[in-house]
């Protein structure tokens, strides 16, 4: 493994950014604040992936939020079906949904970029709409019919973490250390895989394809690879989000969601290290102060989205680093620092 | 018999609703190399536009088609106008462009909840009335509606092939440096391609909205089915496009007629993810990629 | 006699890459024009500046007494500036006798549109027998014919044809210079850019040698047979 100095200075801010998370909740109490800060940390999660396998991988894959919802559902059905516990349920949804990645991919990543967004984004679409449509009864929950996939109500009310009863008033804490350590450790392995080995085959790949091949890099093994990780810790967001929720319903495949999660990637920068987390946190402030608006909330959304793309297509993060550099004094834009 | 009548009726149909819905998705993507992932909306607006004419504005029943046309045209040349133009030359162009109108259509749905809200509204432009055939009851609607969707592509196809303008959007489509060279305005020609998928989009929603309702959201699921005909048809190719939207009309209606309507989609996926397997760049497509 | 094309230091890059560092040259009409050189020097980018396909600089340039070097592509070939470009970019989707058309493309007379054609016809008769084809389906030599053909039915003032031995066996090359002879007879204002200009100097009346994008020399051919240094360095042993 390559400990680059780009990784190490990365690896830094991550930590001290944990650090500075995991310390929050000792300034704030109020519960509202830490279930937005939460919320942030799922999405920050899903934005990242999204930004690993779309800005450095190079996979328009429209799949992620299908990831997401996988490992939400997946751990309520184990939970529920199964009985198990949500601690086992987690990790297994991750894999899950990382091995519905490896099925994706095999069928599409071989194909041309415009196709992988289109198939992606049909399959999400077609597993939605076959969530929704399914009617048939497979268990009766207390007098009312439970479809296979929970149907259009979805599953909820499952076993959580359990901190209600050890943390009573203060369960919120527990929950919240669970998504940072999630959040932490994925943050964590995208900057290893970003500034390390995969993300130089994927620098190579993506400046002379012909090149990086001869040199034994396969595109598709390492979009394959890339793609199963992305989809793991998607996954695993939305493995905790369910447990976090208590809730996995066919809404997690809106198209909406995905589209706020992508102004999120958008927004913050596609393919930079920071943008996903700036982007998620920008977008969520939009969001709150669009609240104000009701129904026009997805207006500002995609205005937002569309605003960015043409103006500022290297989102936030380019912004940032320009204004950084401009202060430094230095003419040069270095691509690896990002 | 009157099975086969049914479910060929139907296919038909929907193959003539999902031909109008792709052929403009596959002009763009041939002339612009961009996927318009506000489809959606350009076929939405077109039914909307039908319904405020007719409605609002007091135009003729039948002027509604026209107003679609009109309409679809309209939010096709300002999408170019505002975004598209701005976004051509510029690096990573495929994946921009579409964020940036996955963004243009939310706004438009959003805009659309404003004005109208979400009350599945009537379209005015359909037929009432039916006939018999071998003992089929045949309504007069779905058979409009096939007429005008193969009247319109034919249209277009004789636009393509036999007129002086259609040749420019061809040669542009085929080799932007060539179509400069010859005296092509390329950016017009964009733009007109702009405006014809409009066109045909708002086309589709009228006529799609008039065996259904209106809704924002209706033009998701057409769109979705609009680009996977374009893929299996092979990005680009036009005439492949409205030839497979016929052909998986007709597949989804047989398997929505023995498996249930919630199949019908999933059925069509799997095919085109086969023929993808089989043939990678499209049933028509060609391979301009050199494999790596 | 005013000068057809007339530039003065020209430059232009791709993005911050300079490419053409202050090209000047002019050309006289009812000429042949050879501009020569070793490949990845400039000349496709020269042509292409010419044809206002890439964003270009220039204190001067005038074509047919007019300033073009602010007007876009089709403009300049509405006033007769023609570019046969480099490999031949031809509509491969359209059948031979589409692509002809397609150079007619801002010609309005139909009736001298389709004698331009018999005369290209004529010219070029394999491409006659293949006018039904797709481009697509041609070989390397008839396909130049082609871009050669599409490039005549503009019917413009100023032809510049791009490497037209590029790609092709020496027999075909043949003939197209055949072709290219009977053009330069017949009065047109031509440039030919090639990397190497054995054949070249037969028809050209004034050559000029692009190197590191700039002309280094330019003169007549009987002056470039003299020049030994210069053949020497750029055409190898002579």
């Amino acid at each position: 493994m390559i400990f680059s100095k780009a990784l190490r200075g990365h690896a830094l801010i991550a930590v001290l950014m944990i650090a500075v998370f995991a310390a929050l909740p000792l300034v704030v109490g109020e519960r509202y604040l830490l279930g937005q800060i939460i919320t942030f940390f799922f999405w920050a999660i899903v934005a990242s992936q999204w930004n690993l396998i779309m800005g450095h991988g190079g996979v328009f894959s429209l799949a992620q939020m299908f990831f997401f919802a996988c490992g939400a559902y997946a751990t309520a059905m184990m939970v529920e079906y199964g009985g198990l516990s949500i601690w086992l349920a987690l990790p297994i949804a991750g894999l899950i949904s990382a091995a519905s990645a490896l099925l994706i991919g095999a069928a599409c990543l071989r194909l041309a970029g415009a196709y992988v967004a289109l198939l992606t984004y049909a399959i999400a679409t077609m597993v939605q709409v076959l969530i929704i449509t399914d009617t048939n009864c497979y268990q009766m929950v207390n007098n009312v019919c439970q479809e296979l996939l929970g149907g259009a109500t979805g599953f909820s009310g499952f076993e959580d973490f359990g901190f209600r009863k050890l943390l009573k008033a203060n369960w919120i804490l527990g929950n919240y250390y669970v998504v940072l350590a999630v959040f932490s450790v994925t943050i964590l392995v995208t900057i290893v895989v970003i500034h390390g080995r995969y993300g130089l085959a994927f620098r190579a790949i993506r400046d002379n394809l012909g090149y990086a091949s001869s040199r034994g890099i396969s595109r598709f093994r390492y979009q394959m690879i890339v793609f199963a990780i992305s989809a793991f810790f998607t996954g695993l967001a939305g493995a905790t989000y369910g447990g976090h929720f208590k809730f996995a319903g066919p809404s997690l495949f809106d198209f909406s969601t995905a589209m706020m999660v992508l102004s999120m990637v958008i927004v913050g920068g596609l393919g930079s290290t920071w943008g996903p987390i700036i982007g998620t946190a920008v977008i969520m402030v939009i969001i709150e102060w669009m609240k104000e608006f009701g129904d026009a909330r997805n207006l500002g959304l995609g205005l937002a989205l569309v605003l960015f793309v043409v103006f500022m297509p290297g989102g936030l993060a380019a912004a940032a680093k320009r204004l950084a550099d401009r202060a430094r004094g230095s003419g040069k834009i270095g691509k690896a620092a990002r | 018999m009157e099975i086969l009548i049914q479910i060929v009726l139907t296919g038909l149909t929907l193959g003539a609703m999902y031909a109008l819905a792709s052929v403009g998705l596959a002009l763009i993507w041939g002339t612009l190399g961009m996927f318009n992932m506000a489809q959606n909306m350009f076929i939405t607006v077109g039914a909307y536009g039908a319904y405020s004419a007719i409605g609002v504005l007091g135009w003729p029943i039948w002027l509604g088609l026209p107003a679609g046309l009109l309409v679809g045209a309209l939010v096709g040349i300002i999408t170019h106008v505002l975004i598209v133009r701005q976004m051509l030359g510029r690096p990573n162009f495929e994946m921009n462009i579409m964020v940036a109108t996955a963004g243009v259509g939310i706004v438009l749905e959003n805009l659309v909840l404003q004005a109208y809200g979400g009350y599945p509204y009537r379209q005015p432009v359909n037929i009432t009335g039916s006939f018999k055939l071998g003992g089929v009851v045949i309504s007069y609607q779905p058979l409009m509606i096939i007429l005008i969707a193969a009247l319109l592509i034919v249209l277009t196809a004789v636009l393509l092939l036999k007129t002086r303008f259609g040749r420019a959007i061809r040669a542009t489509a085929m080799n932007i440096d060539a179509a400069r060279l010859m005296g092509v305005q390329t950016e017009r020609t964009y733009l007109q391609v702009m405006a014809i998928a409009g066109a045909l989009a708002g086309a589709a929603g009228v006529l799609i909205s008039s065996m259904s309702s209106l809704s924002p959201q209706m033009g998701a699921d057409p769109m979705v089915k609009a680009f996977v005909i374009c893929v299996v048809a092979g990005l680009g190719n036009v005439a492949g496009t409205g030839a497979t939207a016929v052909v998986l009309g007709l597949f989804e209606a047989t398997i929505q007629f023995y498996f249930g309507v919630r199949f019908g989609f999933p059925a069509m996926l799997g095919l085109v993810i086969l023929v993808l397997i089989w043939r990678p760049n499209g049933l028509f497509g060609r391979k301009s990629v050199v494999r790596l | 006699m005013t000068a057809l094309l007339s530039i003065e230091n020209l430059t232009a890059g791709y993005g911050k890459q300079p490419v053409l560092h202050g090209v000047s040259l002019e050309i006289q009409p009812k000429s042949v024009f050879a501009l020569i050189g070793p490949n990845g020097h400039g000349k496709t980018t020269l042509l292409r500046c010419l044809s206002g396909l890439i964003a270009h600089k220039a204190d001067k340039f005038d074509f047919g007494g007019e300033d073009i070097g602010a007007a876009p592509s089709h403009i300049r070939v509405a006033r007769g500036l023609i570019h046969v470009p480099q490999g031949d970019l031809l509509f491969r989707d359209m059948s031979v006798e589409e692509n002809l058309l397609m150079g007619a493309y801002l010609r309005n007379d139909a009736g001298a549109v389709q004698a331009s054609l018999a005369d290209v016809y004529k010219f070029f008769p394999r491409l006659g027998e293949r006018r039904a084809q797709l481009a697509n389906s041609l070989s390397g030599g008839e396909r130049r014919m082609a871009g050669i053909g599409r490039g005549l039915m503009a019917a413009g003032q100023f032809m510049m044809i791009d490497e037209p031995s590029l790609g092709l066996a020496p027999l075909i090359i043949e003939q197209i210079y055949d072709g290219l002879k009977e053009l330069a007879k017949s009065g047109r204002t031509i440039l030919i850019v090639e990397e190497n200009p054995m054949r070249i100097v037969e028809i050209a009346d004034h050559m000029a040698l692009m190197d590191g994008g700039q002309i280094v020399w330019s003169g007549s051919p009987a002056a470039l047979t003299t020049e030994k240094k210069i053949l020497q360095t750029y055409f190898g042993a002579v």
